[in-house]
């Protein structure tokens, strides 16, 4: 005997079948490809035809622009692969022929799910390597990071897997086309939609239960799931990057290919060209499709059950119960006759409005014990272990794609002090809700999660707000998050700065001014760095670093980092040749002499002159201070701009030209802060528009005392 | 050795093959006909291990034959609606065939191939029906199989293809000691090549016997009397059908012996009395006339409207 036919796998049954796929395999093959080439070269181009010096500008590669052609990995290849492979199981003729080969059930199924998983894995991989080489070609000016990428990777063949897995079984388990892609959205989604809507009318019962209850699980960990979640909500690709979202996935598309392999062995080959392969699973596809609307009578009875329904109102609620299951049961009929055609087959739905009624009798309950039990959750604070809350972040609600804010939400507050209140409040505001109490009256409302034992459970609490953050003012691990920033990695993150006329400062130079913000801010006090860091500080320079996890930083350079702001200032004059000072001077010498000299006119030279004065202030330790209304107050000395609506501001002109004369005569000197009472520190910003030439620049420097 | 016991096979409530019983020895051309809607595919796709038995057994070789590979490798069959892979040629069928059955002989493929005069290279898709047919016999028979079963093959092909055919399983036979399964309407077709015979009525074997046996069992007899008589008179002969038309009456006999039968008549003094062989046609016309498969009363009514 030769086992190689009687084992589960079939070698010559296999590379049979990557050969019948080859047609869609290839076209498939060939779209990614171009995708993943077409991709960084039309970044390369845009960064290249910018009106910015090119080599200055490198940014990060975010998942979201290679997630959205790789995506079509689990949306159209890997169900089209599939349903192509398995497509012998419609057609009468062809299911015998497969079914009479002398090859066991199993080896055939498994061989010819082998082959299907092998293109989506050939097609993934080419795109991953050809990725790899147009970024690395592109090094210079496009980063990515690998290790992202990487599981970026591994997350799109979850999916993938979970998606072809779901159109197995149902191949498996129906006869047709129309029944397979059906049935296949039904496996993919309607567990995951059922439990979330399930999760909503539980959560909707009580205010102490938040959006984030979790009682049937995270909806991030089924990739396909969340990813038409993503439709909506963009911060939902990162979830693409995420170990325990992968596996779970994967998990999932292996019980899925388990139940797919039982079904196809047991499948009868006559089924072929029929809705379903027998009695029992017509009924269970009956009975899905009537369950979401029973959602509908059991969010009504839910809410009686747990006296959440006012008397004026239960009339109402149970006639839309009553009205609710009479259309679950109408669309159990109406499928019935639709697939069969049979009028006589509409007996058959009485067992499963049987089992439908069980279905929601039992989920009635369970939600009415869970309420009841998570009502009940008041632990002490002793039992717990953590709590995170976004409560403490500056604005509540800040953009997740912050990096302060990311952080800051993801915190883990172990304070006891924290911990206390919070327990105590939750207590208090589980007393106010059994009492029926309005929870909103004093104090405010917040989201928390609080870890005791195994568990971590969502709770909406109020709490005095104030009180928590003053506890929690100069928490060691809150500073830690301001203070310890990441470490300069090009391969993770792409500085640039912000400021228009600092522009062309290249990414190695901004990168040092970096460092040297990471290495200053562990020195210095916290108070000073957060008020630098929530603009309570003048910037001389705001430099912004892209995170390969979509999260970006904003970090001004101010005089609360000394060091960092000098080094920035003598880049900044590095980049500003002395001809342009000789320039500037001449243009606001010619204009001060004749007001109506126009260099756009005679040169066709747009330009943006500004020189100011920031003084330090020993009382406020910083140059320039907020007045009243928040605002910046420099001494503007000079303005010239004829960009657009011309600017002209030349009652500094005396001030000007004696800076402009120092900054000429002394140019490529250090400069040196001012203190106080002596002269101020002077900016000379300019920009410089000559047809399609920028030239942009800030030239720092002080003047000795007249 | 093929042995089947009480075999039973349903689809919903239709009783597609009935309580049917037989043993199909090895090297035996084995056909089988049938009433339209009989059962004989659905037979033939539970031998093949296509179907599942509700009940009964199928054992080839004292094997089992679903999910045997063992078994189902000496297995090949042509079924009536034969199946491609899509766009395929002939070459890209036999790589196929060749990936699934392991003494696929890819020689006998080609030898084949340039004797029943087809492109090998030319798309499947395009080739007549009786072309088809001949891949599909192609494929099987290059599957160099120890069983073959044919469910209604010879339709569609030329009479030129059908001997071809004919010769190419009786050469299998008779080298290999292959057994052949062979399903058709036409029993001209069968009485030349089978050498058993079976007949198949709404799921359940009507009648199973080699074939020289049938034609010798059954007969047919006219016999006239000078005297007044009835159909009574012949009450102990055991006759399929009979009818009297005045003074002669024609019926169709079986029976182990047709001496006993022909002397029992004889003494009857009859005034002509001849004894007719029967066509195995006939043989089947009357059998299932027997069960009431019979449709000569709509004949007469349109012949009395028309009159």
């Amino acid at each position: 005997m030769n086992k190689k036919s009687y084992g589960i796998f079939n070698s010559g049954i296999y590379f049979d079948s990557l050969k019948r796929l080859c047609v869609p395999g290839f076209i498939f093959l060939g779209i990614m490809m171009f995708c993943s080439i077409v991709i960084p070269v039309e970044r390369y181009i845009e960064i290249v035809n910018s009106d910015q010096a090119i080599d200055t500008v490198r940014v990060i590669t975010r998942i979201l622009k290679i997630f959205m052609y790789t995506a079509l990995i689990y949306v159209v290849v890997a169900p089209v692969l599939t349903l192509d492979a398995f497509s012998f199981l419609t057609s009468r003729n062809a299911s015998d022929c497969f079914h009479a080969f002398p090859q066991k059930r199993i080896c055939l199924f498994i061989s010819i799910y082998a082959s299907v998983i092998s293109w989506i894995v050939a097609i993934l991989g080419a795109c991953y390597i050809t990725t790899i080489i147009m970024y690395t070609a592109f090094g210079s000016y496009i980063s990515l990071d690998l290790g992202a990428y990487t599981m970026f990777m591994i997350c799109m063949f979850a999916a993938s897997l979970l998606v072809s897995s779901a159109c197995a079984l149902a191949c498996s388990a129906t006869g047709t086309l129309f029944t397979n892609v059906v049935v296949t959205g039904l496996i993919l989604f309607v567990p995951r939609f059922l439990t979330s809507m399930l999760e909503l009318i539980f959560t909707s019962s009580s205010v102490i239960l938040s959006n984030e209850s979790l009682i049937f699980g995270d909806n991030s960990y089924n990739l396909v799931f969340t990813s038409v979640q993503g439709l909506f909500d963009s911060s939902k690709y990162s979830d693409f990057i995420n170990v325990p979202n992968a596996l779970y996935t994967i998990i999932i598309g292996i019980i899925y290919s388990v139940i797919a392999a039982y079904m196809f062995i047991n499948r009868k080959s006559e089924a072929a060209g029929t809705a379903s392969v027998g009695r029992k699973l017509q009924a269970v596809v009956r009975t899905v499709l009537a369950l979401p609307v029973c959602l509908i009578p059991v969010s009504c009875i839910f809410g009686i059950a747990i006296g959440d329904i006012e008397e004026e109102y239960l009339a109402g609620k149970v006639f839309t119960a009553i009205i609710s299951y009479i259309i679950a049961i109408a669309v159990m009929i109406i499928y019935e006759l639709i697939s069969t055609r049979k009028l006589a087959n509409i007996r058959r739905v009485i067992p499963s409005v049987i089992i439908l009624f069980s279905i929601n009798v039992v989920t009635i309950a369970g939600l009415t014990i869970a309420y009841n039990i998570e009502l009940d959750y008041t632990p002490d604070d002793s039992e717990v272990e953590y709590v995170i809350t976004d409560a403490l972040c500056p604005d509540v609600g800040g953009y997740d794609d912050d990096y302060f804010t990311k952080k800051l939400k993801e915190l883990q507050i172990t304070d006891r002090e924290a911990i206390k209140l919070i327990t105590d409040s939750l207590k208090e505001t589980v007393e106010k809700e059994k009492n029926d109490e309005n929870i909103y009256e004093n104090d405010d409302v917040i989201d928390v999660k609080i870890k005791s034992g195994l568990f971590i459970k969502s709770r909406s609490i109020c709490i005095p707000l104030e009180k928590l953050r003053k506890i929690m003012d100069g928490d060691e691990s809150i500073k830690n998050i301001y203070l310890d920033l990441p470490e300069f990695d090009p391969s993770k993150m792409a500085v640039r700065s912000y400021n228009t006329f600092e522009g062309d400062l290249n990414e190695e130079k901004i990168g040092e001014i970096y460092t040297s913000l990471v290495k200053e801010a562990k020195t210095i006090k916290y108070e000073d760095w957060y008020d630098a860091m929530h603009g309570e500080k003048s910037e001389f320079m705001t430099i912004s670093i892209d995170m390969s996890d979509d999260t970006t930083m904003t970090l001004p350079v101010t005089y609360v980092t000394p060091a960092t702001l000098k080094l920035a200032m003598s880049y900044s004059n590095e980049n500003v040749e002395k001809d342009s000072l000789y320039e500037i001077k001449k243009i606001l010498t010619r204009y001060n002499n004749d007001s109506t000299f126009d260099p756009e006119e005679e040169e066709g030279l747009k330009c943006s002159i500004s020189i100011s004065g920031y003084t330090y202030s020993k009382d406020k330790n910083e140059y320039g201070y907020p007045d009243e209304e928040g605002f910046e107050q420099n001494e503007g000395i000079l303005m010239y701009d004829n960009f657009g609506e011309d600017y002209i501001y030349m009652n500094g002109y005396e001030e000007a030209m004696e800076v402009l004369d120092a900054a000429i005569e002394n140019y490529g000197q250090d400069v040196e802060l001012p203190k106080e009472g002596e002269r101020p520190l002077y900016i000379i910003e300019f920009q410089f528009a000559y047809r399609k030439e920028f030239v942009t620049g800030a030239y720092y420097l002080t003047l000795q005392p007249r | 050795m093929i042995t089947i016991e009480n075999l039973t096979k349903s689809f919903d409530d239709i009783k597609a093959v009935s309580d049917v019983s037989c043993n199909i020895p090895d090297g035996c051309i084995y056909g089988m006909v049938g009433s339209n809607g009989a059962g004989k595919s659905t037979f033939l796709r539970l031998l093949t291990g296509v179907y599942k038995q509700d009940s009964g057994d199928i054992k080839i070789d004292g094997k089992p034959v679903y999910e045997n590979p063992e078994t189902k490798n000496m297995i090949t069959y042509v079924p009536d609606e034969v199946f491609f892979l899509s766009g395929s040629d002939m070459k890209r069928m036999a790589e196929f065939y060749s990936s699934v059955y392991e003494s696929f002989d890819m020689d006998r493929f080609n030898m084949l191939t340039e004797a029943f005069n087809l492109d090998p290279k030319r798309k499947i898709t395009g080739f007549s029906k009786g072309m088809k047919r001949q891949v599909a016999v192609i494929m099987a028979l290059s599957s160099r199989p120890k069983y073959m079963f044919f469910d209604e093959t010879f339709d569609g092909l030329d009479p030129v293809m059908r001997n071809l055919v004919k010769g190419l399983i009786c050469q299998d036979v008779l080298d290999n000691k292959a057994t052949a399964i062979i399903t058709s309407h036409s029993l001209r077709e069968l009485e030349d090549l089978c050498d058993q015979l079976s007949l198949l009525h709404e799921g359940g074997l009507i009648l199973e016997s080699d074939i020289d046996r049938l034609k010798t069992t059954h007969f047919k007899v006219q016999i006239a009397f000078n005297e007044e008589y009835t159909v009574g008179k012949f009450k102990e002969i055991p006759y399929l059908y009979i009818k009297k038309q005045g003074s002669v009456t024609n019926m169709i006999v079986t029976g182990n012996s047709e001496e006993d039968v022909v002397e029992k008549l004889r003494m009857m003094r009859p005034v002509l009395m001849d004894i007719l062989p029967l066509s195995l046609e006939e043989v089947f016309t009357y059998e299932m006339q027997r069960i009431g498969y019979n449709f000569d009363m709509v004949l007469d009514r349109e012949v009395s409207e028309y009159e």
